[in-house]
């Protein structure tokens, strides 16, 4: 909670980044500056003229004078109306076109990352700061500094023109309200703070109740309810008191704010109607000044809010900067990469090897691949086996240049693929993961994301066939050009991991990388989705990670992996003869199957 | 609507009733605090007219010291009422969450299945939340400026019916402006979410998918459909902007006709001496007053109506009911852990049993094994015994007492129960084998050790307080597995009921694993549904499960003689590896 810190102070380099963001717009935020610096002027000149009528009044004018003052008025107020508009229009507009721009670039230069960069950047992560923190940012460069605009003017013009009219008058009432900002800027930030605190005990008890909820069959199976109960009864007690318990500060913070308003307006009166008794002051000055300082008070209250937005903002930019200062790293170490390319593919598929590969996520973190080697022929089929978290995936997404692997660990026909540029690598390979990642988009269009050249009219069906998506087909009411994803129909997990495959064919890579991608399909679609992936597979490698033992009955030669190492490696039939951890599991699996059947 | 916001209060009463008086003095506090500004104008009228009258000067000295008490006054009720509503929205909210928890708690595992955490965590935190919002902030700022609007009404009535008139004619105009602003603007803001909401998806398609848009080099592609969604929600806002620019200045323009007006009319009555100046200038302050509020009202009004909904959103969760019903009270200190079920017939949907009409008794200390396909039943009959459900006919009882009289505290002693994929919460080792019972530490750490997870205690640093965190995920497959059975021997269960994990396992645990469940199936009655052939062997009874209903029974050496499904499976598992 960096808003709730003692002193949270603007960041010296939030001006210049607003500066440079308005750069695009800057005709627009001059139009919006000027409009503001006018009708704030504006503003004041109807308590001018009501003071002025009152006089006049008093002195005995006529019909014609009153009107004329009064027409005066209007014809003001009718201008401050249209700038009034022109300033929000430009103003707001523009803060709203600043933030789509941000949006855009941070979005293109994230989409360059690699992989690797959202170990640390956690999508959720990286959608709050593109979400909530830009807005704050957003509303730095349109409200805030609108408002901020807007109350410096008015302070300045209607303190002035008190100033002007009775400079005596103005410091009797204005003394008190010195300390207005000062006040409500401190309310802001009590308030912030008791959020915060509030905050902390919503969130004891949003994660009671999700602890609670995924846990029910625990709390119910070993009746537990009663325990349950009495910790709702407590965390939400805590809440209440936490709550009644800040009220006696923010409860106390708006009425002081206003009080010191209406003591000021209270001192005011006093001395202007003594002065007016004394007669040296006339009732309408008196009218106007009281109508100004009550008009004054509203932006000075204003201000506390400001500034609170300038502190949030500031501190939202900030999170925005450190992530920027993270891509800038990445693509500095990438830029300094001293890179190869591969030469042009050749028609059969390359020789892939791996020489004692040893990888980990982080120095900190365990080893998930020790000392693996192992080729794979061209045209060659090897199948991965492995339970979970035991570096399958890992595997396969250093093969396929998704991260980059260590030093001369892994070689395309002797080429190191830790110097080859990763979309290059990309290249080669089609990668199917394991949970069928598909776009909101119609099939065709997914399909298409396969092809290199994007096309969406290229013929799919024999992919589609060799994946076994053209049985789901007649099903899907608008076929090909059905949308997928929130908006559109959802498929189920078997449904999307055929048609994932039937994308990744569609690229028509040499090497095709399967990752357990067939685990929500059932047994005899497998078989039938591998019997007919067989003739795609001519002049092409395969790497078939599976947890599903059945599968490799179509490849040549398996290897399990346990805890990252080579446990065993041989055919399927090998394997299940050799009586180890891949014949117990392969057992248990079968027996499933043959109950199934039954 | 309005049918449904007056049963809405009939609703929240019962939590509003213990703390009614504090919240009748909220309702007095908040008209002193609304009632009390118009001092000012009022006083401000008569220093001028006082002055005019050529009165004393002591007079303006004591006006301006009642202006002074009338702020302090009126600051002073604002503080006192926002600690008032504080508490009583505070109250009721706590008293509406604690209830909302036993409630879905109270529910049978239908209710969980039918509805995803999200959508329960949204009910019992964010509505909750906005009921509280509906207490503390909605409904005071909008009965806030009503009153406002209506003392100000009332007071230039009172003052001067003709001058009030001038302004009262603008509040047609002004309401109607803020009527058609709050549609477009609530149609806007439906539009801006729309676009948001597709912004969002895309953005986080393309944050999660980034493996896939890098291995099909997708970026050109991807890049330029966030562009067009990224514009469509600027455009979204672009509107709305263009609503809020209109909107202000209009309800400007409007104020400062009513100030033209009033001055017009001001002016013809001053001349025949029929209003006084300070009538005049108190009217011009109390127009700001008065028509401060309704710049605030539209937004008011549309919070009003969110709150409202989430409120509804609360209470149609404790309207909805599932089967299970209440507890019973039956106490079984000791039981000796005989089980049966009698023609049990149970279907998540009434139509379409998935158990259908099973009897088997489990006699003390023996073990029964249920062998069957995904969906045959096996799962279901160790729901039933949780009593996640009840049976629709048929009973289950154990040592005679039917499930359903049984006390819950009880009943939870009876079973210790091993799910295939255990829940852990995400405290500590310890925490999760306690479960909130009062368990002394060192029967957790033995209790650990006895499930082979002694290894493992000693290389943590915490030891036994070492968070497990979510879901477990700082452990693996067997090793959850096997703290959910330490976390089933603590209470020292009758019957054990155990979902055999059929994921493969580590090599080291799943030898532990085998070892402790063969001891422990030896110690008391126990239900398995079991993956593993050396827990079927070892079986006292065997039932083989196929739709619902039971096809063959025996022990391991009757079924091989009978020839049937399961000599099949033995005979195939057999020819396929060793045992």
């Amino acid at each position: 909670m960096s808003t709730s810190g003692a002193k949270p102070s603007i960041r010296r380099d939030l001006f210049p980044y607003l500066f440079a963001q308005m750069r695009p717009y800057r005709l627009q935020v001059a139009v919006g500056i000027l409009a503001t610096a006018i009708s704030v002027g504006l503003d004041q000149l109807t308590p001018h003229f009501v003071g002025i009528l009152i006089d006049g009044l008093r002195s005995g004018w006529g019909v014609q004078e009153s009107l004329r003052t009064i027409a005066m008025m209007l014809l003001a107020a009718m201008f401050a109306a249209g700038l009034l508009w022109a300033q929000r229009y430009y103003v707001i507009r523009g803060s709203r076109a600043m933030e789509h721009d941000i949006r855009q670039r941070l979005f293109e230069r994230l989409q360059a990352m690699p992989p690797a960069f959202f170990d640390k950047r956690p999508t959720g992560e990286l959608m709050t700061l593109a979400s909530s923190d830009l807005d704050r940012v957003r509303d730095v460069l349109g409200p805030a500094i609108l408002h901020l605009f807007r109350t410096i003017l008015f302070i300045v013009y209607a303190v002035g023109y008190l100033l002007w009219r009775d400079w005596e008058l103005a410091l009797w009432g204005l003394a008190p309200l010195v300390f207005m900002p000062f006040l409500a800027n401190r309310a802001m930030m009590a308030m912030h703070a008791a959020y915060a605190r509030i905050q902390g005990h919503l969130t004891d008890l949003s994660n009671f109740t999700h602890d609670a909820i995924a846990g029910i069959g625990v709390v119910k199976g070993y009746g537990r309810e009663t325990t349950f109960a009495q910790r709702m009864d407590g965390l939400s007690d805590a809440l209440r008191k936490a709550t009644a318990r800040s009220a006696w500060a923010t409860g106390a913070l708006w009425p002081a704010v206003t009080a010191l308003g209406g003591v000021g307006m209270a001192v005011l009166l006093w001395r202007g109607a003594v002065r007016v008794h004394d007669e040296t002051l006339t009732v309408g000055t008196l009218a106007t000044a009281t109508m100004l300082f009550f008009r004054l008070q509203w932006p000075l209250i204003g201000l506390g809010w400001v500034s609170s937005m300038l502190q949030r903002g500031a501190t939202s930019l900030g999170r925005l900067q450190d992530l920027e200062k993270d891509i800038e790293n990445w693509e500095r170490s990438e830029s300094e990469l001293s890179l190869e390319h591969l030469p042009p593919p050749r028609a059969t598929p390359p020789l892939l090897e791996v020489r004692r590969l040893s990888f980990r996520y982080a120095p900190d973190r365990p080893w998930v691949l020790r000392d693996l080697s192992f080729t794979l022929e061209p045209g060659q089929g090897l199948g991965i086996a492995g339970g979970p978290g035991s570096g399958k995936t890992t595997l396969l997404h250093l093969v396929s240049g998704l991260r980059r692997p260590p030093p001369a660990s892994i070689f395309l026909d002797g080429q190191d693929l830790s110097r080859v540029p990763a979309a290059e690598a990309a290249a080669r390979f089609a990668l199917v993961p394991q949970d069928g990642f598909l776009f909101s988009a119609t099939i065709a269009e997914n399909l298409a994301m396969g092809r290199p050249d994007g096309a969406p009219d290229h013929p799919s069906d024999p992919w589609l066939a060799a994946s076994c998506f053209d049985q789901d087909l007649p099903q899907i009411p608008q076929g090909l050009q059905a949308v997928l994803g929130e908006r559109g129909i959802n498929l189920s997990g078997g449904q999307r991991q055929r048609l994932a495959l039937a994308r990744a064919l569609a690229k028509e890579a040499s090497i095709l990388l399967l990752d357990d991608t067939l685990s929500a399909v059932d047994a005899q679609t497998e078989t039938r989705i591998l019997e007919r992936l067989a003739p795609h597979l001519a002049g092409r490698s395969l790497l078939l990670a599976s947890h599903r033992y059945s599968a490799f009955r179509f490849a040549a030669r398996v290897l399990v992996l346990e805890n990252g190492q080579l446990a065993e490696e041989g055919t399927h039939e090998d394997l299940i003869a050799r009586g180890g951890y891949y014949a117990r599991a392969w057992q248990l699996q079968s027996l499933e199957e043959e109950i199934a059947s039954a | 609507m309005k049918t449904s916001d007056s049963s809405l209060v009939r609703r929240l009463w019962p939590y509003a009733k213990p703390v009614r008086l504090l919240l009748g003095l909220a309702a007095i506090l908040m008209v002193a605090e609304e009632l009390l500004p118009f001092a000012g104008p009022h006083l401000l009228k008569k220093v001028i007219d006082h002055l005019e009258a050529g009165g004393p000067v002591s007079g303006v000295h004591s006006m301006a010291a009642l202006f002074l008490a009338a702020v302090l006054a009126a600051a002073f009720s604002g503080f006192l009422r926002a600690v008032a509503i504080e508490n009583v929205s505070a109250r009721i909210v706590h008293g509406l969450r604690t209830s909302l928890w036993r409630h879905v708690q109270g529910q049978g595992m239908a209710f969980f299945h039918k509805r995803p955490l999200g959508e329960l965590m949204t009910r019992l935190n964010n509505d909750v939340d906005s009921v509280n919002r509906l207490l503390s902030e909605v409904v005071l700022d909008l009965s806030g400026s009503v009153l406002m609007i209506v003392f100000g009404s009332a007071y230039m009535l009172a003052s001067d019916w003709r001058l009030a008139l001038c302004c009262l004619l603008f509040l047609p105009p002004m309401l109607l402006a803020t009527h058609i602003f709050r549609i477009k603007v609530r149609d806007s803001n439906r539009e801006v979410r729309q676009e948001l909401s597709i912004l969002n998806t895309s953005l986080q398609e393309n944050l999660s998918g980034s493996a896939l848009v890098r291995i099909f080099g997708l970026e050109q592609r991807r890049q330029k459909e966030f562009a067009r969604h990224n514009a469509d929600y600027r455009t979204a806002w672009f509107r709305n902007v263009d609503y809020y620019s209109r909107y202000f200045p209009v309800l400007n323009l409007l104020t400062e006709l009513a100030t033209a007006l009033l001055f017009l009319v001001g002016t013809w009555l001053f001349a025949r001496d029929m209003a006084s100046l300070g009538t005049l200038a108190s009217f011009s302050w109390t127009m700001g007053m008065f028509f401060r509020p309704l710049r605030e009202l539209s937004d008011r009004i549309t919070n009003l109506q969110q709150s409202l909904t989430a409120a509804e959103r609360v209470f149609s969760v404790f309207d909805e009911r599932s089967v299970v019903p209440a507890d019973g009270t039956h106490p079984l200190p000791a039981p000796a852990g005989e089980v049966e079920f009698r023609d049990v017939v149970f279907g998540y949907a009434p139509s379409n049993p998935v158990v259908k009409g099973i009897s088997f008794t489990i006699r003390p200390g023996t073990t029964t094994a249920l062998v069957g396909a995904t969906g045959s039943g096996k799962s279901t009959l160790a729901a039933l015994l949780a009593r996640f459900h009840d049976p629709d006919s048929g009973s289950i009882s154990v040592d005679g007492v039917d499930l359903r009289e049984l006390a819950p505290h009880d009943r939870g002693k009876a079973f210790g129960i091993v799910l295939q994929e255990p829940y852990l919460f995400p405290g500590s080792l310890a925490d999760n084998v306690a479960l909130g019972r009062d368990v002394p530490r060192e029967r957790i750490e033995s209790l650990l050790r006895e499930v082979r997870l002694g290894d493992l205690l000693d290389t943590l640093p915490q030891g036994m307080d070492t968070p497990v965190g979510e879901r477990g995920a700082r452990l693996s497959t067997g090793q959850r597995q096997l703290l959910s059975f330490a976390r089933a021997l603590c209470q020292d269960p009758a019957v054990l009921v155990l979902d055999e994990a059929t994921a493969s396992i580590d090599s080291q645990s799943e030898e532990a694993l085998q070892e402790v469940t063969n001891r422990l199936l030896g110690e008391r009655s126990a239900l398995v549904i079991a993956h593993r052939l050396a827990t079927i062997r070892d079986a006292d009874e065997i039932i083989v499960l196929a739709h619902g209903e039971v096809r063959e029974r025996g022990t391991h050496s009757e079924l091989l003689e009978k020839q049937g499904l399961y000599a099949r499976l033995w005979t195939l598992q057999g020819s396929r590896g060793t045992l």
